[in-house]
């Protein structure tokens, strides 16, 4: 087994999904068989191969620091599931007690 | 026979002529919509018809008044749900964005408009792209127009079916690992995803942003070369966009001869796993193009076998990062009753997603957790690297490599769906070239013995589009034209 609850439990964690046990099972498994097949990198020598991909466009893009079109408050707040003055709302960071 | 019927270059010169008014072609499009799109489900919105026919009456007078119109003047275009329309709602296929109306438009989508386009609605996908057969989207399947029993493929399996089945005359997809050439390859139409960098991602609902572009998809080779030329570019706004110039795809097309042409024929498409309906009809489009006068060699690129293993590791990292952005915070679906931000962002997550997306969101975490980062991601870039090697030093030798764009042909609805490793599979022949970053491009090429359409695949070099077209051009015209549509 290459992959364990404990494993899938701390990916949801870290991926900020919260997962009934029956997801957790049905992705161990999932995650499990399609990662052994993945292994099949491993019959590739890489060692002198760079990891980093280069993009085939431009590289060092810049630009001047010009003001251009934008969207108004109102504009970018209009999809807010809540929002009140121009700001997000969301409930408290701490749990209330 | 129906104007909506018509292919982009036979509708084009017909309007040009004068012969066919843009009010005439939307209406017949929009007709077709409301006779077929229930059993098809190709489209996740259509526009209100008066707004569609109000905008092709202006074309008209635009027209009238002897002005000059753009190239796409009047022509129906379907655009994929993941690509942002001001004012028109987009979900990318996905409950999280159920309702969403995007406050700006996508680059492609402002560029189709300025030359004339009339955007008809916005197409079902796999939620965020995220899979090859349509059946992931959080709202409803796509149906082949050509077996109705069978998936459009995907992701771009709306725009697919919507143009096999005359509900647009042009449409455009995104394509990330094949979500433009393998549904266009599945639905007889053509299909192109364009070198990475040719097309603004601005406007597009990120998935993998080192793979992610705006692909091209028309019944005839003209329409996708028309297209292409209209959305490719340069833009401020996205910073990995090329400044390569943009040449008249569509001017450039020349029909017929292929002498001076090398197409090399890639060997490891032609292994197990391959249906014989479709090895043989590919191999007959090949023999084709050698009769055009093409030279064809053989080429060996040894590493796009392992092409599966590393695009799902470097896509699904991506995307675990790129999709962070759902949080229900500042647009989208937010679940609700979450005492605190952190059950806010678990809930809305969790509830918003559906399986597949949780599925990739959790391997590429997972890929890129501490421990197992070089193990999976790193290792994958690496065969990346190999990869488009393989295709650099093929292109030294031919100037295009050819193969199936898919292993099978349309596979039934829920044949795949709860085996997520089969699913993955299906991308084989489509992951290289978007690991490479090449463009490609899928043309019909005949059917199999059940009648589904078999898709030809054509890669060139970086922005060698030119000559992806002039092949896909020359190949459509010697097999007798696009083929016509499914009587649905």
């Amino acid at each position: 087994m290459r992959v364990t609850i404990e494993d899938v439990r701390r990916v949801a964690f870290l991926a900020r999904l919260s997962l009934a046990e029956d997801e957790l099972d049905r992705l161990r498994s999932e995650l499990d068989t399609i990662l052994r097949h993945f292994e099949s990198l491993n019959e590739v020598a890489t060692a002198e191969t760079d990891a980093a991909f280069q993009s085939p466009t431009n590289v060092d893009v810049l630009r001047s620091d010009d003001v251009g079109e934008m969207l108004s408050t109102e504009e970018a707040m209009s999809n807010a599931p809540d929002a009140e003055r121009g700001h997000f709302r969301v409930p408290g960071f701490l749990p209330e007690e | 026979m129906r104007p909506c019927e018509l292919t982009f270059l036979k509708a084009k010169r017909l309007m040009d002529e004068g012969a066919l008014s843009a009010r005439e072609l939307a209406t017949s499009v929009l007709d077709r919509i409301e006779a077929v799109e229930e059993g098809l489900g190709a489209y996740i919105y259509v526009r209100p018809r008066e707004h569609v026919l109000a905008e092709a009456a202006e074309v008209d007078e635009v027209r009238r008044r002897g002005e000059s119109v753009g190239v796409l003047a009047g022509m129906p275009v379907a655009v994929k749900d993941n690509i942002v329309t001001r004012g028109v709602p987009t979900t990318a296929g996905s409950r999280i964005l159920e309702g969403y109306v995007p406050p700006y438009d996508a680059t492609a989508v402002a560029r189709l408009k300025a030359a004339g386009a009339v955007i008809v609605g916005k197409t079902n996908l796999d939620e965020f792209g995220m899979g090859s057969s349509n059946e992931n989207s959080a709202f409803h399947v796509t149906r082949n127009p050509w077996d109705q029993n069978r998936v459009p493929g995907g992701s771009s399996g709306g725009s697919a079916a919507a143009l096999a089945a005359c509900e647009a005359l042009l449409a455009i997809g995104t394509d990330t690992g094949g979500s433009v050439r393998q549904p266009a390859g599945f639905c007889g139409i053509v299909g192109a995803k364009p070198t990475y960098g040719r097309v603004s991602r601005y406007g597009l609902v990120a998935f993998a942003s080192s793979l992610d572009q705006i692909g091209v998809m028309a019944r005839d080779v003209a329409g996708t070369a028309a297209l292409l030329t209209v959305v490719a570019g340069r833009d401020p706004r996205d910073a990995t966009s090329a400044s390569e110039p943009v040449p008249d795809y569509l001017a450039d097309i020349t029909e017929g001869d292929l002498s001076g042409v090398s197409v090399g024929f890639v060997e490891e498409f032609f292994t197990e796993g391959l249906e014989p309906a479709v090895r043989d009809r590919v191999r007959a489009a090949v023999d084709l193009l050698s009769d055009l006068g093409a030279s064809v060699e053989a080429v060996s690129m040894p590493h796009v076998r392992y092409g599966v293993p590393a695009y799902y590791l470097v896509a699904d990292a991506e995307a675990s990062s790129n999709l962070a952005r759902y949080d229900g915070v500042r647009f989208g679906f937010r679940a609700s009753g979450a005492a605190d931000v952190r059950s806010l962002y678990e809930r809305t997550r969790s509830e918003g997603f559906g399986p597949e997306v949780k599925r990739r969101i959790m391997l590429g975490t997972h890929a890129l957790s501490a421990g197992y980062y070089d193990q999976y991601y790193l290792k994958a870039q690496r065969v990346r690297n190999l990869i488009a090697r393989d295709f650099e030093r093929a292109f030294r030798e031919v100037d295009a490599v050819v193969g199936p764009t898919s292993p099978t042909t349309a596979f039934k609805l829920g044949e795949r769906i709860d085996d997520p490793l089969a699913m993955y599979l299906s991308d084989v022949f489509t992951v290289p070239a978007s690991l490479a970053g090449i463009p490609a491009i899928s043309v019909p090429c005949g059917t199999d013995d059940r009648g589904l359409p078999v898709g030809l695949q054509i890669m060139a070099g970086r922005f060698q589009e030119a000559v992806m077209f002039k092949i896909a051009r020359a190949f459509e015209e010697a097999s007798g034209g696009p083929p016509d549509p499914p009587i649905l």
